[in-house]
């Protein structure tokens, strides 16, 4: 199957793959340090990025089936886009328990 | 002492508040041989070594206890943008920092937290209980921000924090 993909696949798959791999490391050093909801969110958010990535390259090997692969990626679309919207929401209770008003 | 051992002394001698990590990286070493040099500069007295929030920094021993946890914390890209403000005015409102600095008021409240409680910054309230930010020991200060040095993934995760935080802020 891999012979069906072009270089550019290949390449653009190495690219995102390692990129997503730098912001994850960011994303997760970050949320060690702050240990807040919403580091948590981006750091799923961008965590799915780099998942999509990884089904890519199971594709291009042969190990996942084209149909599901597509699936997935739209299914990771939706986690992507759930994890922002619930970081953006929470904000506001985030910040009243990190200056201590509710305790 | 060993040739690598000597590396290892004069680069914490360079770079004093070094971390472990950078320290393996800027080296290109094995952790576990930085790690047993370290051990053997420290028997000696040749090397100070300070845990401060789940890091481990290196300094040469002239270096007084004040003076570590400042440099550890100095080493923070942000950190250390928020001291130069404070040495710039000498007293100023927390809201006047973040905006001076370009940070959200989250990201300044985080790395002051850190800052007043290794006493290099002291939160000063009014009789209305507002806050002036003044640094303990400016003189020091200055001198010690001189010499810190923040590494590229340390400066890197820096940034993250401060675009996140603004971009959930606004």
């Amino acid at each position: 199957m891999g012979a069906g993909h072009g270089s550019g696949l290949a390449l653009s798959l190495m690219l995102a793959g390692g990129g997503s791999v730098l912001l994850v490391g960011l994303a997760a050093a970050a949320f060690v340090q702050r240990r807040s909801r919403s580091y948590l969110l981006v750091f799923l958010a961008l965590a799915t990025l780099l998942v999509r990535s990884a089904t890519g390259l199971l594709m291009v090997n042969g190990l996942v089936d084209d149909a599901v692969h597509h699936t997935l990626e739209h299914g990771l679309d939706v986690a992507l886009v759930g994890f922002l919207l619930v970081a953006v929401y929470t904000v506001r209770s985030d910040r009243t328990r990190a200056t201590g008003e509710r305790r | 002492m060993s040739d690598t051992r000597s590396r290892v002394a004069e680069r914490v001698h360079a770079t004093p508040g070094i971390h472990f990590n950078e320290l393996v990286r800027v080296l290109d070493l094995a952790p576990g041989q930085v790690q047993y040099h370290l051990d053997r500069l420290r028997k000696t007295d040749s090397v100070a070594e300070l845990r401060l929030y789940g890091r481990t920094h290196y300094y040469p021993p002239s270096y007084d206890p004040w003076e570590r946890r400042a440099l550890a914390l100095l080493a923070r890209e942000t950190a250390a943008d928020v001291v130069a403000v404070l040495l710039d005015e000498r007293r100023a409102r927390p809201a006047d920092v973040a905006e001076t600095v370009g940070i959200a008021r989250s990201t300044l409240e985080w790395h002051l937290g850190r800052l007043v409680e290794q006493d290099l910054v002291r939160k000063e309230r009014d009789a209305r209980n507002r806050v002036t930010l003044v640094l303990a020991r400016p003189e020091e200060t200055a001198w010690l921000l001189r010499r810190a040095t923040s590494s590229l993934p340390g400066r890197l995760v820096d940034r993250f924090t401060r675009l996140v935080d603004r971009l959930l802020e606004e």
